[in-house]
């Protein structure tokens, strides 16, 4: 993608040695330059953007502060002046906000007026429940206002409050609460974020990040105690496995793809534990309630569905289809629990790191190898572990494990640098 | 005003129409009821106080949180948290709650009967002398206090030995309010 902000810069050093050389006519770089300038300019500054962060967190202090002003508790005033005090956060943001949308003004505004209207719905309701003594629970709180909060997600493009929604969505979590409360805020936001990640948007890399935080807020509210965890967590790290690949291809810069790394990580994992114990395999449907079934099978065909047009966005190359695979696997022992399934583990561990060591050779890539190898080093590994051997020579084992990982390393990074000459 | 802000204008006022919904209802509900709540009394101990957002309150532990019962099965499901139902009480002459009876499903409430949604619902075994029962807690469990006020009560509360009396409004949908705490 020529959208790259240094291939730019660079390019932009060049045109006058280019010139020199007498390779483009000077009116060619004239317009090259201009063109490539404002291409430039269109890219958000650094100053820009810390201007905008250090923003709305002074936005989001300010507002905590004049929460904690109202839940001072002025019991000294009547019920009808301390509504009114609690009122006036929703009063001020409602202000700004028609103001935002009838001046057109810019982000920080917007994520301003997006900001305090939903501190001050969450005040409102907070000092409500203190007048009356109501009390009430933490999650069911955050649970209204989140649902509160999301309208003003889209309607104020805002990338500030969707954060905070992120991150409040961890507190609508525990036991003892609705199975589909946590997962249905994760999944609300979710055309948001879709909507934020395509190529045009300005905050698409900090939403890279966001969707992450929001598939763990996911799983870590319904996911871990209530699901079945083998099959919705693998479902969750293909999708991010899948789309990291495609962004590998596009973006240079490590930091802009946080999610190839972290699902690869816990895809090794899950199969690595699956093909050593059975308990992964387990299922606990006689505790399970309709709700939570319900819970399960929406979720997991609303990742399917997320998945499949991920799957079929791009080429479906042999690296791709392991995804499908390891999705397909995690959801046997949801009708087959037998000894059986650690060996289909096992296997797919192996074909898993051969074809991305077989993809890491031909495209000469360091980190498809490494991957590879890691899978068949996880998987001697666990295997070698498994077995009745001394601790002396699973020690020898294991050291010659780590030799072998650095030489084929050493050995690969030497034959890309032939093949690249 | 270009199209595009007018419907930006449209959409944000039907948000503020949503947000407002809940805290307007609320305070509709509890101002002017269609029908007049029950006071009741309930005896309260107090525990643990503080809340790092909504500043001081007193925690509360509300009685009776404990009924007696002849079924040798729990009806309610175990959770980790407790299962959750209704207690329908009565008000005695002097004024105080008493729990009639615990029921799973709120079609199984009378018409007339006050009933007040309960939490944390166990089922204990009896054993030998003891008869079986059901613990349960109140949604009331707290009382918010300003900050200056709070530290005193607190700790005159936690020092004495007879619970103090808490008077919550009880409307007949099963919203409550607490009304007051009486030393």
């Amino acid at each position: 993608m020529a959208d790259k902000k240094q291939y730019i810069k660079w390019f932009l050093a060049e045109l006058p040695q280019l010139t020199e050389k007498g390779i483009i006519q000077r009116e060619c770089a004239a317009l090259l330059e201009e063109h490539y300038r404002s291409r430039l300019a269109a890219f958000p500054a650094p100053q820009k953007v810390f201007a905008l962060v250090s923003g709305i967190i002074g936005i989001v202090m300010v507002t905590a502060g004049v929460i904690l002003f109202l839940n001072y508790n002025w019991d000294m005033f009547p019920k009808a002046v301390r509504i009114t005090f609690a009122a006036l956060p929703l009063v001020a943001g409602a202000g700004i906000s028609y103001f935002t949308i009838i001046s057109g003004n810019g982000r920080l505004w917007r994520e301003t007026s997006a900001i305090l209207t939903s501190a001050g719905a969450g005040t409102l309701i907070a000092v409500l429940s203190q007048i009356y003594h109501t009390g009430g629970e933490l999650h069911e709180f955050m649970f209204l206002l989140l649902l509160l909060s999301l309208p003003l997600i889209f309607i104020f493009n805002s990338v500030g409050l969707a954060s905070l929604y992120v991150v409040l969505s961890f507190w609508v979590n525990g036991w003892n609460i609705t199975p589909w409360w946590n997962g249905l805020t994760v999944l609300l936001l979710l055309p948001w974020l879709i909507f934020s990640l395509r190529e045009k948007s300005s905050v698409k890399v900090w939403c890279r990040y966001l969707t992450l935080l929001a598939g763990i807020s996911f799983f870590a509210g319904c996911g871990g105690n209530r699901y079945y965890f083998l099959s919705t967590a693998m479902l969750m790290c293909s999708i991010f496995f899948v789309n990291g690949m495609d962004l590998a291809k596009e973006e240079g810069a490590f930091f802009k793809n946080p999610w190839l790394v972290p699902a690869f990580a816990v895809q090794t994992v899950l199969l690595a534990v699956g093909s050593s114990t059975d308990w992964l395999f387990r299922s606990y449907d006689s505790s399970r309630s309709a709700a939570e079934m319900w819970t399960f099978y929406g979720s997991n065909l609303i990742l399917g569905a997320i998945f499949i047009v991920s799957f079929l966005k791009r080429r479906v190359t042999l690296e791709r289809s392991l995804s499908l695979l390891f999705i397909l696997v995690c959801f046997i022992p949801l009708m087959w629990r037998e000894p059986v399934m650690r060996m289909i583990f096992n296997c797919c561990l192996g074909i898993g790191g051969v074809v991305f060591m077989r993809k890491g050779i031909k495209s000469a890539s360091l980190l498809a190898f490494n991957g590879g190898a890691v899978m068949i080093c996880v998987l001697t590994g666990c295997r070698f572990f498994d077995s009745d051997l001394g601790v002396l020579f699973r020690s020898a084992g294991l050291v010659l494990l780590g030799i072998g990982f650095m030489v084929s390393n050493w050995f690969f990074v030497r034959y890309c640098r032939e093949a690249s000459r | 005003m270009s199209k595009r802000k007018i419907w930006l204008s449209g959409l944000y006022t039907l948000a503020l129409v949503l947000i407002l919904w809940y805290p307007v209802g609320k305070i509709l509900r509890f101002e002017f009821p269609a029908v007049k709540p029950v006071e009741l009394k309930f005896k309260a101990t107090v525990y643990d106080p503080y809340d790092p957002m909504r500043g001081r309150y007193v925690r509360l532990t509300v009685l009776p949180d404990r009924i007696e019962t002849a079924d040798k099965k729990s009806r309610f499901a175990y959770s980790p948290g407790g299962d959750k139902g209704y207690a329908v009480i009565e008000k005695t002459p002097s004024g105080f709650a008493k729990v009639l009876r615990l029921e799973k499903d709120p079609s199984k409430i009378g018409k007339g009967e006050i009933a007040v949604k309960v939490k944390g619902i166990y089922y204990n075994y009896g054993w030998k002398k003891t008869p079986a029962a059901y613990r349960f807690t109140w949604p009331f469990d707290r009382f918010y206090l300003n900050e200056l006020k709070a530290p005193e009560l607190e700790a005159e509360l936690r020092n004495r030995r007879h619970p103090v009396v808490l008077k919550v409004r009880i409307f007949p949908s099963g919203d409550y309010a607490v009304a007051g705490l009486e030393k």
